[in-house]
This record gives structure tokens, C-alpha cells and sequence, in this order.
């Protein structure tokens, strides 16, 4: 019968093969293999970046301008003035217990300017005027218009006059508003946001008007209330909630515009005068210029 | 709000050991002189304003620096801060300056004061009298991080 068979007591044979001292990895065709680890080291980025820190001036500047002596062109020591320093510009006088005014009417866009030296008090970029307001009761000028104007971030030197002015503009009947960027040489300006005759109410005396400007928007108060742009492009004009910033880099109704920025610069006043305007019937009793965060 | 602006030398000066932000003391200085942030190292080569009006020369020596890590979620974010701090104009004017500079106060004669970094406030400014510079280290000068 068949079956499984065991010898019992059977040495085992020897074995053919040495066994090696050391181990060793074998291929599959028989070879040996090296077993090399390596460890490749990238660099590592460990960036040291700069956090924001805010330099701001503390403190204010006010000038009570009915306190301030008469001159033509008011306190040199206080303001550059638009012809003096300017020249193609005209001058802002001071008359004492009344006011600051525009020294002449002017015949084309030579304003009177006065902005306030940085050696007096310099401003952040980010920066407020608020002013109040000076006007003969019912008056408005004979036959063109007669502007009184904040300056915002301007700049002022032989033949330069650049940043941003708002306008708070009589006609012979009405009022307005609006917001202009000075380029620089004299008639050269653009438009931001310019909402018409009628656009506000006639200012009166003890009106306060406040311009605020930011990074790359304005804002405007009229009596802490708030005006400005509805829509797209600074169009429209609206009060309190339903009023917009306004955007610099906007011109007036042009989406499509993408304007530069002044960012930096000093605050001030300017009047526009034109022919039939009585300067010392609007200007400005006071002001009151800071820095903002 | 502007940018801290860290000097090219001072991120050599971390490993090497020329500055020591746990244990040197750190001034701040007022300058008009626009820094060479990529080749300026000593405070010498950053000019410092004059003296007077509230302004001591070398600027002032600034509290509560801390080199820590940042708490919370990521790891590993160190920042270099200290408290708010301000110039005061008394009696005149200080300035024109237009930047404040950061440095690590040598502790011997050699090497120099090390620059570490700056702000640049846009402008020249000039703190009228009874006026103040702020200064607001809000959240750190600077920020070491990644890796």
C-alpha cells in the first residue's frame, strides 16, 4: 500500500551554500543591491515682513479769522498765498472782525488761495478742514458766480498749484456744489463730482462746512450732515444715508475713468470771484484744520 | 498707516548675533533723511534731526519690547513689538522729519548702533510747539514667519 513514509533518525545533509555574515539584499536576477538613502534639503522661507505702524500729529490748527489783522494777502507766516507764493493765482485777505475773502474778482480760473504752511502745522495725509461760514445776508453776486472753497492734500509753489478743492458756489440765484482736482498750472483741472446750480441750499452765516479726505475718497458736511454722490461716477447728490463718498479716481459721470491720486499735501481756502461778485460778502469767519487716522 | 520698513543688514544681523532684540535696548530717532534700506547697517549712516524743543539726540529709548511668538493659530509667527510712543514739541518746533527709525543701541563703542527698520510718514512734518508725533505699534513692527 502506498502512502507517506517517514525515515526516522536521518541526519539532515549539509548544505551546499555558505551563508553570508552580513545581510544582504538580493535583486531578482540574483545581483545585490546597495541600499543608499539620501535626504535632500530645500530652503526654507521664512519671510520677515514689515506690520503697519501709524504715524499721526497730534493737535489742531484754528485760526479765527475775524480775530485776525487786516491784510492783503492775509498772515504770510501762517498761509502761502496764491499770488505771492503761486503767482498765477490771487491772494485770500484777512479783514479784521469780519473775515476771510478773495483779494480781487478774477478774470479766469486764478482763484485766491491760502494753504496753511506745514512749518505752521503739518498735516497727515488723511486730513479735515472745517470752516464757518461768513455771508451777507441775501446776497448773491450780480450776473456770474462767486465761490468760497476748502482745499484738501494741495499743494502750492511757483507756477504749481495742485489737490483738491470743494466748492461751495453762488450764482445770481441759486447755490452748489462740487469737487474739483487741481492738475497743476493754471485752468487745469478735472471735474469729480459736480452736481449742478441748485444743488444745495444757499450757506448763511454760521454754517459750518466740513471736508474730509482719506485714501482715495472725500467726504462733505454741510451742518454735520453728510453730502454727496448717489451713483456710479459721483453722479447724483444726495444727504445724510443715501449719500455716498466721493471716489477721487472718478471723473464727474465717466465709469471708465480710473484718475491718480494726490496723496499728500496741506489744507487751506480759495475763492472764486468773478466779475460782479463783492468779495467781502461770503467767505469764511473761521477754521479749524487736524489730521485724521 | 504706513509699512515698517526692515533695513537689508538687520536680517543678516537676526542670525549672526549683531543684534539681540531679547536683551539690547531699542531706540527710535526722527529722521528727514530718506534711509538706504538696502545698504544703510548703522544708525550713523541714517541722519538724525537736531536736537531741542523736546527732542533729545538719539531719539528716545522705547518700553515694553517684546520678541515673542504670536498666541494662537498658526504657530511659529514671531513679532517684534513695543508700546505707542510720541515726540512732544515744548517751547519750539521739531523737525523737518519725516521718518522714524528703529535702531538697537550698541551696548559697546563697536560695533555701532544697528539700524533695524523705518516708517515713512509720506511728508515732511514739523511738530509744532505743545504738538505731538504718535507713534501706534498696534500690532508689531515686524513679523517673522513661514517655514
Amino acid at each position: 500500500m502506498g502512502g507517506l513514509r517517514i525515515r526516522l533518525g536521518a541526519a539532515p545533509p549539509p548544505s551546499p551554500i555558505a551563508l553570508p555574515i552580513s545581510r544582504q539584499l538580493v535583486g531578482v536576477n540574483g545581483r545585490p543591491i546597495t541600499a543608499a538613502r539620501t535626504l535632500a534639503v530645500a530652503r526654507a522661507t521664512t519671510p520677515l515682513v514689515g506690520r503697519a505702524v501709524t504715524l499721526a500729529l497730534s493737535g489742531t490748527f484754528t485760526e479765527d479769522f475775524t480775530a485776525v489783522a487786516s491784510a492783503n494777502p492775509v498772515d504770510t507766516n501762517t498761509w502761502l498765498a496764491g499770488g505771492s507764493t503761486g503767482g498765477s493765482w490771487n491772494n485770500c485777505r484777512s479783514i479784521n472782525g469780519s473775515g476771510l475773502f478773495g483779494s480781487a474778482n478774477v478774470t479766469t480760473t486764478d482763484d485766491c488761495l491760502a494753504v496753511l504752511k506745514s512749518s505752521v502745522q503739518a498735516m497727515g495725509n488723511n486730513q479735515y478742514v472745517e470752516a464757518v461760514i461768513q455771508r451777507t445776508t441775501n446776497y448773491f453776486p450780480t450776473g456770474n458766480n462767486h465761490e468760497v472753497e476748502v482745499l484738501t492734500r494741495f499743494n502750492l509753489s511757483s507756477g504749481d498749484a495742485h489737490g483738491y478743492e470743494c466748492i461751495f458756489g453762488l450764482t445770481p440765484t441759486q447755490a452748489y456744489i462740487a469737487f474739483v482736482k487741481w492738475l497743476g498750472s493754471l485752468g487745469s483741472y478735472q471735474a469729480i463730482w459736480d452736481p449742478g446750480a441748485g444743488s444745495i441750499t444757499p450757506l448763511v452765516t454760521g454754517d459750518i462746512v466740513r471736508v474730509e479726505i482719506s485714501g482715495n475718497a472725500a467726504k462733505v458736511y454741510i451742518n454735520s450732515v453728510k453730502v454727496g454722490p448717489t451713483g456710479a461716477a459721483n453722479s447724483g447728490i444726495g444727504t445724510g444715508g443715501s449719500a455716498n463718498d466721493i471716489d477721487l479716481t472718478k471723473l464727474y459721470l465717466d465709469n471708465q475713468s480710473n484718475l491718480s491720486v494726490w496723496s499728500s499735501g496741506q489744507p487751506g481756502h480759495g475763492f472764486w470771484p468773478q466779475s460782479g461778485a463783492t468779495l467781502t460778502s461770503y467767505g469764511f469767519k473761521s477754521t479749524t484744520m487736524g489730521s485724521l487716522p | 498707516m504706513a509699512t515698517f520698513q526692515v533695513f537689508a543688514f538687520f536680517k543678516g544681523a537676526l542670525g549672526d548675533g549683531s543684534v539681540d532684540l531679547d536683551t539690547q535696548a531699542i531706540w527710535a530717532y526722527l529722521s528727514n533723511s530718506q534711509p538706504d534700506k538696502d545698504n544703510a547697517k548703522y544708525k550713523s549712516q541714517v541722519t538724525e534731526i537736531g536736537a531741542g524743543n523736546g527732542y533729545t539726540a538719539g531719539g528716545q529709548a522705547l518700553t515694553s519690547v517684546t520678541w515673542t511668538q504670536q498666541a494662537g493659530s498658526p504657530q511659529g509667527i514671531w513679532v517684534f513689538d513695543s508700546a505707542d510712543f510720541s515726540w512732544t514739541a515744548s517751547g519750539g518746533s521739531i523737525g523737518p522729519a519725516q521718518y522714524v527709525v528703529v535702531y538697537a543701541k550698541s551696548v559697546s563703542l563697536s560695533p555701532s548702533d544697528f539700524l533695524i527698520g523705518y516708517v515713512d510718514y509720506g511728508t515732511p512734518f514739523t511738530i509744532t510747539d505743545g504738538n505731538s508725533l504718535n507713534v501706534t505699534v498696534s500690532n508689531g513692527f515686524f513679523e517673522l514667519s513661514g517655514g
